[in-house]
């Protein structure tokens, strides 16, 4: 019997029972489009966080506290230590305190960050207008969309604009009560976040009182092979170091773990699916016990009933396969169109929850393909070996 | 001497095993003849089916052979039996057993396909033989929308699909109502006396006994009368053989 002769019989029998192969090509299709769906999902997500953050420089980057420590000096003695601990390429050292932003007869209260360009850099605030002060010196602010919101202006218009920035910088000296710096600030950039109000302020252009003590110093190494070592030697000291990498790994374990978890429950649905077509294969052969029987009446050999089932097992898997891919790659991406839109109109940003690597769909063709294989095979075997005599006696 | 086309030697055949052992067949002898047109006739369970699906290569003797042109068929592998079913007999059953999710004409077409004919050649084939059958308007159509009498004569088409030279029939009227009976056993008359094909049948309808050539009589599993009707000695034997139908 010919290749496409197989196919033809194949196919002949789906024609017969619209209803059922339809409904175990769904079956299938369920299976396969829950894992596709749910792995998509957590996939998705793991790119949505981490890709936000991945960027090579702050790869390089520790983020140096005094933890819980009092005793610890965050002073300059500490940045100039740190400076010369063996593979810093840079220290750059954040004074926060909070404050307020005047634009006309209107003020808002603003935790304020005074911080080189260089440290505003390493940050990498995701702006949504304007751009990043580049000068220590010059007299420019990034703020963020609430500040915007506040003056009830949109991002854009907000940029170049002149405003009094009022900063109560921590006196070490008195700690009950702060110094009182104000001046006029040009709007450079605006970071997309509506919920916390701060701004980034250029270190050089507030005079920090003697002794201040900072609140984070950012370690940039010349590269990330000797991270592991200037770690060791801040924690040795007693700070206390994160690194963004460090969070990515731990992120991706939880991202994991995740995705096992998600990939089980459509593996279940699966083999579920998976039962419903050994089921379908099983009375298909049970119906047409008495079709093998005249088939090998006349003339068709084991060998060709053994791979007549077996390529129904392969189209049923593999349209099944086919069209839960379809599925949920329709239904993800409904929902990342919707999702984003929800996002967009609450004041977020456009997401794609739903993401499927190209990679994962080959594999997942390929699964469903080979579970249709093994399904089919037993069925086949039995339809192949069916005596003629006893498949044509059968009623 | 002629030689035989099909020779059963001392065929015995047995099912089950232990108390439940039945021997249905016990050493059957017999000879046919390129051309002839035989009939088993017997009551039931007298053997007559068993015997005919053993030359059919259906059913594997216990004992004794079936040499077919000089072949031993028991001797067969199942790949090479099935190509013998396929090529060298066609067969008629009771139950016309025309398969319901195919068409009158791929129905017809079907030993060819098991044979590796391509499509366009078989569905000619298949054309041809409907055409002699007057069966042609309703080649699209599926066997349950066909009667009964129209289903046996698409079996009877398909049984000619490879142009074997033996023609195994079961009780072919058994479900027939007796015009479309008649047509049936004038068909294959037709067959036997114009194209020259050798038909055996199984039968148990005495009306049908004219036919024949030769009756083989069968009781408990073994032929108790030969009767011979007509000769077919008028058959010049280089006429026999794949004769175009």
């Amino acid at each position: 019997m010919k290749p496409i002769d197989v196919l033809r019989i194949s196919l002949s029998t789906f024609v017969n029972n619209k209803m059922r192969t339809i409904l175990t090509i769904f079956g299938i299709a369920i299976g396969i489009g829950a894992i596709v769906f749910l792995v998509s999902f957590g996939y998705g997500l793991q790119k949505i966080t981490i890709g936000e953050i991945q960027s090579i420089k702050a790869l390089k980057t520790l983020m140096v506290t005094s933890g819980d420590s009092s005793i610890l000096s965050m002073g300059d003695d500490a940045v100039e230590k740190f400076k010369k601990i063996e593979g810093t390429e840079s220290v750059n050292p954040n004074l926060s305190m909070s404050g307020q932003v005047i634009y006309g007869s209107t003020r808002t209260d603003s935790l304020i960050n005074a911080v080189s360009a260089e440290y505003l850099d390493l940050e990498g605030p995701r702006l949504e207008a304007g751009e990043q002060y580049t000068g220590d010196s010059d007299k420019e602010i990034v703020v963020t969309s609430v500040a915007a919101n506040a003056f009830g202006l949109s991002p854009n218009d907000l940029v170049g604009k002149t405003v009094k920035v009022a900063a109560y910088i921590p006196d070490p000296e008195n700690e009950k009560t702060p110094i009182l710096a104000e001046g006029e600030y040009t709007i450079v950039g605006v970071i997309k976040d509506s919920v916390a109000s701060y701004l980034y302020l250029p270190i050089g252009t507030i005079a920090i009182p003697k002794n201040s003590s900072y609140s984070a110093i950012k370690v940039k190494a010349r590269d990330t092979a000797v991270m592991a070592q200037m770690k060791e030697t801040l924690t040795g000291l007693g700070y206390k170091t994160t690194s963004i990498g460090e969070k990515i790994d731990q992120m991706n374990r939880i991202f994991q773990i995740a995705q096992i978890v998600l990939l089980t429950l459509g593996a279940i649905a699966l083999v579920v699916a998976s039962i419903g077509m050994f089921n379908t294969l099983t009375i298909s052969l049970l119906e047409r016990t008495k079709d093998i029987g005249v088939m090998k009446a006349l003339g068709a050999t084991d060998k060709g009933i053994y791979a007549v089932f077996l390529s129904e097992a392969a189209i049923i898997s593999f349209a099944g396969g086919f069209s839960g891919i379809v599925l949920s790659l329709l239904s993800g991406n409904i929902l990342n169109v919707v999702i984003s839109a929800v996002a967009v109109r609450a004041g977020g940003e456009s997401v794609k929850i739903f993401q499927t690597p190209w990679q994962f769909i080959a594999i997942i063709i390929a699964f469903s393909f080979i579970v249709g294989i093994l399904t089919g095979l037993y069925p086949a075997r039995r339809a192949a070996r069916l005596n003629p005599l006893d498949a044509l006696r059968y009623e | 001497m002629r030689t035989p086309l099909i020779r059963v030697e001392k065929i015995e055949k047995e099912f089950g095993q232990g108390e439940t052992l039945v021997q249905v067949l016990k050493g059957i002898d017999l000879e046919i003849y390129s051309g002839e047109y035989i009939i088993f006739f017997g009551p039931s369970g007298c053997g007559k089916s068993t015997l005919l699906n053993c030359i059919a290569g259906l059913e594997v003797p216990t004992k004794g052979k079936v040499v077919v042109r000089g072949q031993d068929i028991s001797k067969l592998s199942k790949k090479e039996l099935a190509d013998y079913r396929n090529k060298k007999i066609g067969m008629i059953f009771q139950q016309f057993n025309v398969l319901k999710s195919f068409s009158v004409i791929n129905n017809v077409a079907l030993p060819q396909v098991f044979a590796g004919v391509p499509k366009g050649r078989r569905m000619k084939r298949a054309q041809h033989l409907l055409s002699m059958f007057g069966l042609e308007k309703i080649a699209k159509r599926l066997p349950t929308e066909i009667s009964g009498g129209q289903q046996q004569r698409v079996a009877i088409a398909r049984s000619l699909a490879n142009n074997p030279w033996i023609l195994i029939v079961d009780e072919p009227t058994g479900n027939l109502d007796s015009k479309a009976s008649e047509e049936v056993m004038g068909l294959l008359e037709q067959l036997n006396k114009k194209s020259k094909r050798t038909i055996i049948m199984v039968t148990h309808n005495p009306e049908q006994l004219k036919y024949a050539h030769r009756i083989f009589y069968l009781k408990d599993g073994q032929i108790v009368k030969t009767e011979v009707k007509h000769h077919v000695a008028d058959i010049d034997e280089k006429e026999i053989g794949e004769v175009q139908l």
